[in-house]
């Protein structure tokens, strides 16, 4: 019976994954709902005054959950990621880079635009970044917020930058010429889906 | 009693050390097992084995972690039984559970010939897991290595079995996806 073989084979996966401290209770992180709508309602506002589409914000470059305070849009980290997975992200063609003998070389799919699922697509072609392990990802448009008593209004500003924060021994993969180029092939996938395809977005790699 | 201090006991031959495996260990082995088997003198009849094959087999084995050494060998040992009471149509645990959950990740296979050998599908596993975030891995694991009810998994988690439920059959489509991404047939 397959899934017979499948639970078996389970049984011999690496120690690090079966040791008992990892299987101790750990408190969910919490569906923060109300927080989601609240944002949710204000980009959407934010998208009417600002002229540009909810679906393009959903579906596309800006993940809109947290920190509306700072005009930053801070998108997936492991609880955003299944807060949104809960509202059906749409699927889009998104263009993969990946380094393969010293050339950058491309592949499209069809993936939820999700700022670690493309991060883990990407992974997935770059076999030398195997030890990669994504935190979060945080977009700045240089928006701004207007609140009055009844709305709450962004305005989508013109400056991208975005910061994608990496699990601390990633750092290892990107060094040499061979890293170069992976760091290379990660920030043209990210900055051409998330940052709108400016050339002029501010990309940078943070590891904690 | 330390894990290097046990394995000190196990390379110098003491039977002591398998008294002080079963106070350390005993408890949570034997719960893998009952997990797996449901059933009370099944369970310490594995959990028995499991004992002496730690003794035959350390040394020349030198376990890197001990609990993970002997759990693993307790779940293998498990299962096997449960596959012999299965012949004998007596079934037991959470494994026809796990099993037919399981049957979801089995990727569209083409031949017999295109199936993938051990090596093949573990190291898909461990990049699959590897992939997961500690949450997702931990639940993932605890259902399927561990073999626990989902209601246990829920209280370990302070959470209902819905959001559990929800958690494995997301993690059970992403495996799916997975292993065809890697061309694992089964």
């Amino acid at each position: 019976m397959k899934s017979e073989r499948l639970l078996k084979e389970l049984g011999n996966v690496s120690e690090e994954y079966t040791d008992l401290s990892q299987t101790e209770s750990v408190p969910l992180k919490k569906h923060n709902r109300i927080k989601y709508i609240t944002a949710g309602t204000a980009a959407a506002l934010a998208v009417a005054v600002g002229g540009i589409t909810l679906g393009t914000m959903l579906t596309g470059q800006n993940v809109p959950v947290a920190d509306t305070s700072s005009n930053a849009i801070a998108t997936a980290d492991e609880s955003n990621t299944e807060m949104i997975a809960e509202i059906d992200v749409e699927q889009r063609d998104v263009t993969i880079y990946y380094s393969e003998d010293g050339e950058m070389k491309s592949i499209t799919k069809n993936v939820k635009c999700i700022p670690e699922i493309i991060f883990n697509e990407w992974k997935a072609l770059n076999k030398s970044a195997g030890k990669a392990k994504f935190v979060n990802c945080y977009i700045d448009n240089n928006g701004t917020e207007i609140v009055n008593e009844s709305t709450v209004t962004y305005i989508v500003g013109d400056k991208y930058s975005m910061e994608l924060t990496l699990s601390k021994d990633s750092a290892e993969i990107f060094e040499g010429e061979e890293g170069k180029a992976l760091l290379s092939s990660l920030e043209k996938t990210f900055v051409e889906y998330f940052g709108n395809g400016r050339l002029d977005c501010e990309f940078s790699v943070k590891y904690e | 009693m330390e894990d290097s201090v046990i394995i000190e006991l196990y390379l110098g031959r003491d039977e002591s050390a398998i008294a002080q495996t079963q106070q350390k260990y005993g408890k949570q082995c034997y719960k893998i097992a009952y997990n797996i088997l449901g059933n009370k003198e099944d369970c310490e009849e594995c959990v028995n084995d499991m004992l002496v094959k730690v003794w035959n087999r350390i040394p020349p084995d030198m376990p890197h972690n001990l609990f993970s050494y002997i759990a693993k060998m307790t779940r293998n040992l498990s299962l096997n039984r449960y596959s012999e009471k299965k012949a004998a149509k007596r079934g037991g645990g959470q494994t026809e559970a796990a099993l037919s959950e399981l049957e979801e990740c089995i990727p569209s296979g083409k031949s017999v010939e295109d199936e993938c050998d051990d090596n093949e599908l573990r190291a898909a596993l461990n990049g699959f897991l590897g992939s997961l975030c500690t949450e997702k891995r931990t639940v993932f694991m605890q259902r399927y290595w561990y073999l626990m009810p989902i209601s246990e998994i829920a209280q370990k988690h302070g959470c209902e079995s819905g959001r559990i439920k929800m958690m494995l059959s997301r993690i059970r489509k992403e495996l799916k996806l997975y292993l065809e991404k890697e061309g694992i047939t089964l």
